[in-house]
């Protein structure tokens, strides 16, 4: 089972790299890093297409008062 | 009293389980001392039946609900009352049961204290609770009285009568008329919520008070609670009687007040006080029809409750706890569990836009309903039809949904990611092990713990355990895991017993530790010319399959192929003996290790699991899913694998949300290829529907394979002793052989079609619409109508929902006629689906629909029905009926099927042409001889070519057999229908008529007294004419239906209800009371019943009790 971990960070390192390529074509991508170095990360497009994805997990929780 | 629930003594628990018990001692005592098995082999029958066992007896303790025994009553001949009851805890509804036959006719009443109680308020109205969410009530005791219980004399005993007035004591009995002797058992059945709950929507509201014992179910448009009641108010404005054992789902929708605090995990553990209708879920409509009754059953629901935000009063309060907004049932564990779901799922927001956000939230929490109704990436046309237009269904047709449903899979990849991260950092595995399996123990409560993550975390626990501390086999700890699961999923919910994903987990994993070996077993030898033997065979009958399913079904397919498969494995053989060998290249041995075992687990999974139980469960199969899981089940890895890497950076400040967004960006990638894989899959590969195999045919399929798991130690056996019984050695094999022959024969013999004795209409529960299948002692099939579908509400796609479902568990893969009585799409538009999957010998038509094939364009077709372009009725009419704009080029139409199954050489092989009948007045669509006389389905008459509107196109059909009738009026309307049979003279008498639209047949007047009378004067016309003595409605919800409104529907067909009985003397069959209806005859008359042995009667309950 232990011979899993070459494979895992194979996948680790892959995946960083791969997502840096997606992350300079995607333009939604870029958004989403633009709005995140602005910290306002509600603002980027990926944030906006999952609006009616879970709209009750927001970037802030509704009050828990009855 | 209807609870929902079967009731009855207790012994009935125990004893099935017992003896189950019993049965698996028998065999382990016999397995001991025959068959010489290690003591391991013995160890896991011993924990299996047990688990089964106990599962069985903690099932039936939760699905029969036993009454308790609380005493006895009797009246003496001289009339002197007995009562030997004791005074009872809490207040209960007593159940009388009849121990002696009566004399004489009685009356009586029982009498007793009744100890009130209602919880006490404070000043704004919300019930009190102390902080461990104990409710603080006020207590009082009345006198009560039951109502007047009637027994008749000489009334077997056993019967039962269910009293709805609550008791805490009985203290005497009321004799009102009569004398004894008689005796009664006094029972006490538990207050389940189900005896609380009643059929359909209308009914007083009741409130009940309780908490929120699970995570709300979010979906876009409602959210859905999973709420235990304490107390319920019973009845309205009386005492709150305690609530023992079920829970509510209580459907609340964004428009209401703190919808967000509800839809949100927060409100996990809260106290509730709710107002609304306690409805009792719905049972199957149809045979072989989805139950949400059993469904919900399965988690442990036993009522419904919608809430209504129109009311003044709130309907649902969270209420405070010691006066604080505090949870006292919320466990911390869980608490810790859905807190960090729903962080993750936050992370997951930020890092994947939709829809892959929804699939990667799926994959790795469990969030599955947010991915209900989104639609695919893509949509194109495929071979066989369409392609559906969401991705849980693509995914379901691709046979990869599995990947949808966190199991075993799941808990593997997550096991091995986390081992492969503490070695990374050089921890031993005994330091790091309690570490893994408490984050298995949160993931399975995060994704909601289904029974297949319970199993695979407990069989991934006792793996991890085993390996880390006792250093043993893996497949020894599979093995023992699996049964150890078992018996603990069962013994926390037995309701999965039953459950799919509890058989098919099961399934699954037991098919890959015992098939997974013998399938390497065929693989590893094949190499050289016989593997270009198997691959020459193999590649073209797999690209057949693909272009042309229903062909590599047939005899007339596999009867040559199979002789050209046995010739060139032959042929090979022989050149092999020869000395001609392949290139060495040409052989399975070569691939690596992992790819070869993967290779035999997927085909050991399609043998063990996905046909035989894909088929049981939803009479479909996915070819693709063959191929699809060898790419689907790596990529998974890597996804599932991102996505909690990156959801946990994402939790990390700092540098965590920029390394997750690079990783989410990595996962879209990846979930993009995943979805186009389902898109490509579901494209090309047929999901075609097969015939539904009983227990019988199920068996006979285990059976075989458990002469493949086993045939070694099998043979082995039979070896051994076959010389004290004096037979050569290879009656091993051949035993083998012939069992293996005789179950194959059994399996095929239970799966043929087996028609009915005596002529048979069943007239399916289809919704506001019509399909009935009409069969003969001869074995001839026609549907007559083929069910409503909607391609905008997949939930009305009645074809793909009930007909084909039905179709499929009756077995019946080939129709001789489909039979369009009417262009409505409530009647017509399944049938492009029925097109796509089965055999149609020929397609009857009202003459209005002869020119189908021509019309191409919405305005020709508009204009020819008289109906406004821009019509909802329209457009439907068209797109099923045409095909729709080339946007939707992938949608089934009825036009595109016909042009599909036209006589190319493909089809003439399959048998799949369809040849297109138009019906005209006198036609005989079916005639077969039978000792009770002539059956035939004659047509009454046909709408003319130019029919200026969809209803006066409709096809009126007779159904006769000897001596009796049935008419089948379909979409004419009243007036009309008087013509017609007024013009059929005595060819219009029948026993039994169809009402037309489905029981709300269009009337004139607006208002409800004039709809009455003219209702009235049609209805009586028309059954005075034929002289019909029962009316049978196709009628279902008619909410979405193109054409008019719902509510005026359900007036008129209430109206049609009250005026065919009360009026006119008829019996009514009413689809929406009883689900599908089947009437039978004899040839002298036809005997109406319900498919599903319910009545309307079952539902007349007595819910408007009151003290």
């Amino acid at each position: 089972m232990e011979s899993g971990t070459v494979r895992f960070l194979a996948i680790l390192v892959g995946a960083l790299v791969i997502g840096m390529v997606v992350l300079v074509i995607r333009p939604e991508y870029r958004g989403a890093v633009v709005a995140r170095w602005h910290g306002r990360p509600h603002d980027s497009p990926i944030w906006r297409s999952n609006a009616r994805y879970y709209p009750a997990i927001g970037h802030t929780e509704p009050t828990d008062e009855p | 009293m209807s609870t929902g629930l079967p009731s009855g003594p207790a012994w009935t628990i125990a004893v099935p389980g017992l003896v189950l018990a019993f049965i698996g001692c028998v065999i382990a005592i016999v397995a001991r001392r025959y068959t010489e098995a290690p003591r391991r082999t013995l160890v896991l029958i011993a924990v299996a039946v047990g688990g089964l066992a106990t599962g069985w007896i903690r099932h039936r303790m939760a699905t029969v609900m036993p009454d308790r025994r609380w005493g006895s009553i009797a009246i003496t001949a001289e009339g002197e009352t007995l009562l030997h009851v004791a005074p009872d805890s809490d207040a209960g509804r007593p159940r009388l049961r009849l121990e002696s036959v009566p004399l004489n006719d009685l009356e009586f009443r029982l009498v007793g204290e009744l100890d009130v109680r209602v919880p006490e308020r404070n000043v704004d109205g919300w019930p009190l609770a102390d902080r461990r969410g104990r409710w603080w009530t006020l207590r009082g005791t009345v006198a009560v009285t039951s109502d007047t219980i009637r027994v008749r004399g000489g009334e077997r005993p056993g019967r039962v009568w269910s009293l709805p007035t609550p008791f805490t004591r009985l203290s005497a009995l009321e004799v009102v008329r009569g004398t004894g002797p008689i005796r009664f058992s006094v029972l006490r059945p538990p207050n389940n919520v189900a005896s609380f709950a009643r059929p359909g929507p209308r009914q007083a509201p009741r409130r009940l008070i309780g908490h929120i014992s699970g995570d709300p179910i979010v979906y876009d448009f409602k959210t859905v609670l999973p709420v235990t009641p304490q107390f319920i108010e019973w009845p309205h404005g009386g005492t709150w009687l305690r609530v023992e054992g079920g829970l509510v789902h209580v459907t609340v929708r964004p428009e209401l007040h703190d919808y967000e605090r509800l839809a949100s995990s927060s409100a996990y553990g809260r106290l509730v006080e709710i107002v609304g209708v306690l409805q009792q879920p719905g049972g199957a409509l149809n045979p072989a029809g989805f139950d949400p009754r059993r469904h919900l059953q399965m988690s442990g629901v036993h009522a419904l409750m919608w809430i209504d935000a129109r009311g003044r009063e709130a309907p649902i309060r969270l209420l405070p706890a010691g006066g604080e907004a505090h949870a006292p049932y919320r466990s911390p564990w869980v608490a810790f569990s859905l807190d960090l779901r729903d962080r993750l799922t936050r992370v997951i927001k930020e890092t994947l836009p939709f829809p892959m956000s929804a699939f990667v939230g799926a994959v790795t929490l469990g969030l599955r309903y947010g991915l209900q109704n989104v639609p695919c990436l893509l949509q194109n046309p495929g071979p066989m039809g369409g392609c559906p237009e969401f991705i849980a269904d693509e995914f379901r047709a691709a046979g990869i949904s599995h990947v949808l449903a966190v199991s075993g899979l799941h808990v593997t990849i997550l096991t091995v990611m986390f081992v492969g991260l503490f070695s990374a950092i050089r921890l031993p595995r005994q330091v790091y092990t309690p570490l893994i399996l408490a984050a298995l123990v949160v993931f399975a409560i995060v994704t909601g713990a289904r029974p297949s993550t319970l199993r695979a975390v407990i069989m991934n626990g006792l793996m991890l355990l085993s390996w880390a501390y006792l250093r043993a086999d893996l497949r020894a700890s599979v093995l023992l895991g699996a049964p150890v699961a078992a018996a603990l999923i069962l013994a926390h919910n037995p309701f999965v017993l039953t459950d799919p994903s509890f058989t098919l987990s099961f399934g699954a994993i037991l098919s890959l530790g015992l098939l997974t070996p013998p399938v390497l077993d065929w693989l590893e030898p094949l190499r050289g010319l016989r593997l270009a033997a198997v691959l020459a065979w193999t590649v073209p009958t797999a690209v057949l399959a693909v272009a042309r399913w229903p062909l590599v079904t047939t005899p007339q397919f596999w009867i040559p192929t199979l002789v050209v498969a046995v010739g060139l494995w032959h042929l090979a053989a022989r050149m092999e003996e020869r000395g001609v060998h392949g290139p060495a290249w040409l052989a399975l041995s070569r691939l690596p290790t992992p790819l070869r075992t993967f290779l035999a687990a997927q085909g050991a999974i399609q043998i063990g699991m996905m046909i035989p139980l894909s088929a049981y469960y939803f009479a479909r199969w996915p070819l693709a899913g063959v191929w699809a899981n060898l790419i689907a089940i790596p990529l998974i890895g890597v996804i599932v694998q991102l996505g909690a890497i990156g959801g946990l950076l994402g939790l990390v400040p700092g540098w965590g949300p920029w390394l997750s967004l690079v990783l989410g960006a990595a996962n879209w990638l990846a979930s993009t290829l995943f979805l186009l894989l389902g898109h490509v899959a579901a494209l090309i590969g047929p999901y075609p529907f097969v015939r539904r195999p009983d227990g019988l045919s199920l068996a006979a399929w285990y059976g075989l394979c458990a002469l493949l798991a086993w045939r070694q130690p099998i043979r082995a056996w039979c070896e051994r002793h076959g010389g004290a019984l004096r037979v050569p050695p290879a009656w091993g094999g051949r035993l083998l052989g012939g069992v293996a022959v005789l179950l194959a024969l059994w399996m095929a013999v239970s799966l043929r079609y087996r028609p009915p004795a005596s002529p048979r209409l069943t007239f399916l529960a289809v919704g506001y619409g019509g399909a009935t299948l009409v069969e003969t002692p001869g074995g001839r099939r026609v549907l007559i109508d083929a069910a409503p579908a909607d391609f905008d509400r997949p939930w009305r796609n009645q074809a793909v929902r009930a007909v084909l479902p039905f179709l499929s568990s009756r077995r019946i893969r080939r129709l001789d006629a489909v039979v369009l009585t009417s262009p409505r799409p409530e009647r017509a538009a399944g049938a492009a689906w029925l097109l796509e999957h089965l055999w149609v010998r020929e397609l009857w038509r009202p003459p209005a629909l002869a020119d189908l094939d021509h019309v191409s364009s919405p305005e020709v077709l508009a204009a020819k029905f008289g109906l406004p372009l821009d019509s909802a009725l329209a457009a439907l009419m068209h797109a099923t009926l045409i095909g729709g704009p080339s946007a939707h080029s992938s949608r089934p139409s009825i036009a595109r099927h016909l042009e599909r199954r036209s006589m190319g050489w493909l089809n003439r092989w399959a048998g799949w042409t369809v040849r297109r009948r138009t019906a005209q007045i006198g036609d005989v669509i079916l005639r077969e001889p039978t000792p009770a006389g002539e059956f035939r389905i004659e047509v009454l008459h046909a709408g003319p070519a130019s029919a200026s509107t969809p209803d006066a196109a409709a096809l009126v059909l007779r159904v006769v057999h000897g001596d009796s009738a049935v008419v089948l009026t379909s979409d004419l309307s009243l007036r009309e229908l008087h013509t017609v049979l007024l013009t059929a003279g005595h060819h219009a008498k029948a026993d039994l008529i169809t009402a037309p639209h489905h029981g709300a047949p269009p009337v004139g007047a607006t208002d409800r007294a004039r709809a009455e009378r003219e209702l009235r004067a049609g209805l009586g016309s028309v059954l005075k004419q034929t002289g019909a003595q029962a009316v049978i409605a196709e009628f279902g919800r008619p909410a979405g239906v193109p054409g008019a409104s719902p509510r005026q529907r359900e007036l008129l067909a209430e109206l049609t209800r009250q005026i065919v009985v009360e009026q006119l003397g008829a019996e009514a069959w009413f689809c929406t009371d009883t689900g599908a209806i089947i009437a039978e005859s004899d040839g002298r008359r036809w005997t109406i019943r319900s498919a599903l042995g319910s009545t309307a009667s079952d539902e007349e309950t007595d819910w408007s009790w009151g003290l």
